[in-house]
């Protein structure tokens, strides 16, 4: 049995995998970080009794086999955990923004606490991807592709105006985005989003002399970006045509839904394949959604790597069949994990 | 479909950036200043037997669905 560590909105990569594993005969059990996120149809018992510790689920009243499980995938787990999006002060007191950041900093410990052990009752499983590896460092991630032979482009983090300045004026047009995680803030009916944009030294100018920290990076020239999915050591790589595009030209994710990009299968070289797998073993991980850009000229530039990264708009555009191979993974993993129990 | 949504031109209210207090705008980072408004795709799909139908035609990709890519012409 596979244990399916996901979400419960959004997923739907986590839907088509769990059919996989259906269709080839395997059974899988879905846990989402909701679940034990004080969700009612979930009945959460952990006892420790001395060395032991006896962990039971109960969902829709069915108790979970979890002494089944023989691999363990961590697609995603608690993106919106219900404290968040829950005022939880009846009345606000003079002093309510600081009250409620910290019951909410706490309710997210508590969360994080039991979710770590949680997972940790599965450590002496096969795993594909760990939640401990879920939330990459960019920055750390550049380094380590240069140490690995990507080409990667000219980085900045600063507060200064003057010190962006320099560098706009070294390498022309930047971009900036977020050093962490691409995020959207929803608000009603309307989403924003922290997309990849443009500055040019006007932009800069009109910034204020000092900024909170924030990343800075030259603009490469592409021809087409790419996505590389990498499962196991292969690299399922698609090109997306978004320089044609005004809209799309800086971020894809900018998305023409009126006139899509085009999207291709396309095959790495051979060497361009061997430092992405020597990354990913630096980095330590098995999968992940990796952005490279083909610049105009000719290098193959490295942007970063998504451990959980989605991978249906690769897998669908090109025809690769990659919620069967992740299945299929698995299943291995499982086997692994049987001979090894 | 919201295909074409995304082109209106956007409400004054659309700018988040502008609408933080001058100390919330010294704390976030520059990418908070293009902040990138969009309405919400009509209904996430979070179940599969949502998102099936929808997979012949094409794929759902986060908050959105998105059709199979297609060639646009010669200089796409």
């Amino acid at each position: 049995m596979i244990l399916i560590l996901s979400q419960s909105a959004m997923e739907p990569t986590t839907e088509e995998v769990m059919d996989w594993l259906e269709a080839l005969g395997e059974p899988c059990l879905r846990l989402n970080g909701g679940d034990v996120d004080g969700d009612a149809d979930t009945e959460l018992r952990l006892r420790i009794e001395g060395e032991e510790v006896f962990l039971g689920i109960t969902a829709d009243g069915v108790e979970l086999p979890l002494s089944e499980v023989g691999a363990v995938w961590y697609r995603r787990w608690l993106s919106q955990p219900r404290h968040e999006l829950t005022s939880l002060l009846a009345h606000d007191p003079a002093d309510g923004d600081r009250l409620h950041y910290d019951l909410r900093r706490n309710l997210a410990q508590e969360s994080r606490r039991l979710s770590d052990f949680l997972f940790s009752r599965f450590a002496g499983l096969p795993w594909l991807s760990h939640h401990r590896r879920a939330g990459l460092d960019k920055l750390d991630a550049l380094t380590r592709a240069a140490r690995a032979g990507l080409a990667t482009p000219a980085t900045l983090v600063t507060t200064e105006r003057e010190a962006l300045r320099g560098f706009c004026l070294r390498h022309g047009t930047v971009i900036t985005k977020p050093i962490g995680e691409v995020d959207m803030f929803v608000e009603g009916e309307r989403s924003h989003f922290l997309l990849t944009a443009a500055l040019d030294l006007a932009a800069v100018d009109a910034l204020p002399e000092r900024f909170a920290p924030s990343l800075f990076q030259e603009r490469i020239e592409k021809e087409y970006e790419l996505r590389v999915f990498y499962l196991a050591g292969e690299c399922h790589a698609m090109a997306i045509f978004s320089q044609a595009d005004a809209r799309t030209r800086t971020d894809f994710r900018d998305y023409n839904r009126a006139r899509p990009n085009r999207n291709v299968p396309v095959r790495l070289a051979a060497d361009l394949e061997e430092r992405l797998r020597r990354l990913m073993d630096d980095l330590g991980l098995e999968t992940g959604s990796i952005d490279l850009l083909q610049a105009a000229d000719g290098r193959e530039v490295f942007l970063e790597v998504n451990p959980v990264g989605q991978f249906g708009m690769v897998s669908k555009p090109c025809n690769y069949p990659l919620e069967k191979k992740v299945a299929e993974l698995l299943l291995r993993k499982a086997a692994d994990g049987r001979r090894d129990g | 479909m919201d295909d074409e949504m995304g082109d209106l031109i956007d409400p004054p209210e659309a700018d988040l950036f502008a609408r933080l207090t001058p100390e919330g705008q010294r704390l976030v980072p520059v990418p908070y200043r293009f902040l990138h408004a969009s309405p919400l795709a009509e209904k996430t799909l979070s179940r599969l037997v949502e998102s099936r139908p929808y997979r012949t035609t094409g794929y759902v990709c986060w908050t959105f669905r998105k059709p199979i890519s297609k060639c646009c012409g010669p200089d796409d």
